[in-house]
């Protein structure tokens, strides 16, 4: 059962900085203390660098981060 | 073993949703398997004979019985819906505020985020006791109120929603018969599995997401081990 969420770029036409290739939504794992998260990214088909969304960082990471810390 | 029928299963509680087995993995609980072995080597600490025979209250999908299994354990479930596959675990659908079972069968009852479902505890840790041999010992997980203490709201769906303080948890196994022997924090793990929820958009018994971690009520999560007096 696949529940990872899916984050599109917050603007289109990114490409990848090194390799000047289009981003391409891929499977990615954030890693966060000792807790690991699948997600979907942008992420370039080449080298892999991966962007994180500027809406994702700052909501559903930042949710997640502070239950992890809390306790 | 006689199979009785139990009362119906809480359809949408969040242990019967597929996305929440998906998140939680078969264990259905804070701390999973991990848990369930550290717990049993406090009960060995304190003199638990091991490999043993072991009831498991709430077996749910059946992961706790299959472990105490590969560990040369016999085990026993007892659930008002079981959700073992048709493998070897032996099951009992009843339930366990109508105990069914004879006195003194185990050496050791497992009630792992299940005791926090019922309104009347301390008739279903009077079963637990009961079927336990004299110094047999119960290990218990489950949600625990970390700040002051507010009125119990266990509705059979909500594990949250029927945690007690630590001291009404201890109370309610000496009320039964049982003299705490350790108590351990697992809070971390409470909040990882929360982490986990709010990371994949699933929202327990129709709360918040945060809910799963306490939410409003400070919520956290213990471990107990108990011996019969």
């Amino acid at each position: 059962m696949s529940l990872e969420p899916n984050y599109a770029p917050d603007e289109a036409g990114w490409e990848c900085g090194n390799c000047h290739r289009p981003l391409e939504q891929g499977k990615v794992q954030a890693c966060y203390l000792d807790a690991a998260f699948d997600v979907l990214l942008p992420r370039c088909p080449v080298c892999g660098l991966t962007m994180i969304p500027k809406s994702l960082a700052e909501g559903k990471m930042v949710e997640v981060e502070a239950l992890v810390e809390e306790k | 073993m006689t199979l009785l029928e139990g009362p119906p299963p809480a359809g949408d509680a969040l242990w019967n949703r597929q996305d929440f087995r998906a998140v939680a993995g078969d264990a259905l609980r804070p701390g999973g398997l991990a848990l369930t072995a550290a717990g049993v080597a406090l009960c060995r600490e304190s003199g638990l004979g091991f490999p043993c025979r072991v009831l498991d209250m709430g077996c749910g999908a059946g992961a706790t019985l299959e472990w105490f299994e590969k560990q040369g354990c016999t085990a026993w479930g007892l659930d008002v819906a079981p959700k073992c596959d048709g493998n070897a675990h032996g099951t009992i659908r009843a339930d366990a505020a109508a105990m069914p079972l004879k006195d003194a069968l185990f050496d050791l009852v497992v009630c792992e985020c299940v005791l926090s479902l019922f309104s009347d505890v301390g008739t279903v840790l009077e079963g637990a006791v009961r079927v336990l041999e004299a110094g047999g010992m119960l290990l218990c997980s489950d949600m625990y109120l970390r700040g002051p203490s507010s009125p119990c709201r266990a509705d059979g769906v909500s594990c949250v929603a029927g945690a007690r303080s630590r001291d009404e948890w201890e109370a309610l196994f000496a009320g039964a018969g049982l003299r705490t022997l350790h108590f351990r924090d697992h809070s971390r793990e409470l909040a990882l599995l929360a982490a986990r929820l709010v990371w994949y958009g699933i929202s327990p018994c129709g709360e918040t997401p945060c809910d799963a971690s306490g939410g409003r009520r400070p919520v956290g999560y213990g471990l107990w081990v108990a011996r019969r007096s």
